[in-house]
């Protein structure tokens, strides 16, 4: 019951996080909630006894597309910031 | 309700919402968050539901690690074309839908 | 973006909610049992862990395909690069611009370095008994990369290096090589004599580890920078 508990409350921070990252006016803040729902799914592979997803995902999927991501919307920034000037 | 299929219909939520968030937006890198969690949440649908009322299942989870790798070699690759886009044309939607 | 598009959207994925939700909801139990047929087949596949199995073994296939796949879009991304020497300069210049360059990072990436390897190490051969493997280890030594890089040291610039391109190749030429090597004493493709199989296994995602490790970080290196040329 307990554990369900835990599940759901999982399972509501998942879609909130994803939502964000969806819907965030400010793309850094969507690049910055994609990696925390990286790290949530994490999380739930590892609920669904899957210990080697959770590490495939944490470091690839939430830390290297993060990264990726992050290093995109830094060069969207950079540019637009020096086309301004 | 066990925990799998609470995490397969999450799984079901990640894709309905991401497929609506790739229509409504026009940014490419936003349709690209929006095709990334759509592929979470198949990956969740996938593992979820094999292992419903089941033993854990090595299976799709083997197959699940391949597609997080497929996955994040994609949107490298199409991170890298949005970039020589954007130096190119300055803009960060496709032109026929430039409407943001 | 305008109403309609918003409201086409919203229908579309409350629609292909419900669609999913209830495919997931009434599906039918399968027939067959995968995960006993598969713990009936592990004494023979050469490791114990059943990921592991799964991933170079019984579906070897896909996982060949796979590397393939990281290959081509590795290639593709190097392809797009600048190819003028002053814009090889200029990503140099760009990337000393925005390196981190405290004293914490610096001495942290030289402690780092023999650390993330052995951690790397150990989970590929992990692998074959408990959860970690080939994509686990090649995941850690692209973040050691990715470290590196962000911290300003030149790393995976695949400038004239001979060796960056060895490792890139030798994961999916090695795997293919083991792949075929089988036809040549009339067994199938990827079929292992079960004695060998387990070294085989340990050898192909040795290499593995090494070119997904350098695959990753290509794809993280080969970012365009803003002065490339213009397509």
């Amino acid at each position: 019951m307990l554990t369900l508990l835990f599940d759901l409350l999982l399972g509501l921070g998942l879609v909130v996080a994803a939502l964000g990252a969806l819907w965030s006016r400010d793309l850094f803040r969507a690049v910055v909630l994609f990696i925390v729902f990286g790290l949530l799914v994490a999380l739930a592979w590892i609920r669904l006894q899957a210990p080697d997803v959770a590490l495939a995902e944490a470091a690839i999927g939430a830390g290297l597309t993060g990264a990726l991501l992050l290093d995109a919307v830094g060069h969207l920034r950079r540019t637009s910031r020096t086309e301004d000037e | 309700m066990s925990t799998e299929l609470v995490y397969a219909l999450v799984g079901v939520i990640l894709v309905a919402a991401a497929f609506g968030a790739f229509m409504a937006h026009t940014h490419l890198l936003r349709r690209l968050l929006a095709f990334n969690i759509m592929g979470t949440g198949c990956f969740l649908i996938l593992v979820g539901l094999a292992q419903h009322e089941r033993a854990p299942d090595p299976v799709p989870q083997a197959l699940v690690l391949t597609g997080i790798v497929v996955a994040v070699a994609s949107t490298a690759l199409a991170l890298i074309l949005f970039r020589r886009w954007f130096a190119a044309t300055g803009r960060t939607a496709l032109p026929e839908e430039d409407d943001e | 973006m305008n109403r309609a598009r918003v409201l086409a959207s919203v229908a579309l994925s409350v629609g292909l909610a419900v669609m999913l939700g209830g495919a997931v909801l009434t599906r039918t139990v399968p027939p067959f049992d995968l995960a006993g047929d598969l713990a009936e087949g592990i004494p023979r596949s050469g490791v114990t862990h059943p990921i592991t199995a799964v991933l170079l073994q019984f579906r070897s296939y896909d996982t060949l395909l796979e590397i393939a796949v990281l290959l081509v879009a590795v290639v593709v991304a190097l392809a797009l690069r600048d190819p003028r020497p002053a814009a090889a300069a200029a990503h140099d210049e760009v990337r000393a611009n925005t390196a981190i360059t405290t004293p914490v990072l610096a001495s942290l990436t030289s402690l780092l370095l023999p650390l993330m390897i052995m951690t790397a190490v150990y989970l590929l051969w992990a692998g074959a008994f408990q959860p970690g493997g080939a994509f686990q280890a090649g995941a850690v030594l692209a973040a050691l990369g990715v470290l590196w890089r962000v911290a300003g040291r030149r790393i995976a610039s695949f400038a004239a290096n001979r060796w960056q391109h060895v490792g890139l190749l030798a994961g999916f030429t090695g795997f293919l090589a083991a792949a075929t090597a089988p036809l040549l004493f009339g067994r199938p493709l990827l079929a292992w004599p079960s004695s060998y199989a387990g070294a085989i296994i340990v050898a192909i995602e040795a290499v593995l580890t090494v070119s997904i490790g350098i695959s990753l970080l290509g794809l993280f290196a080969s970012a365009p920078e803003p002065g490339d040329e213009r397509v």
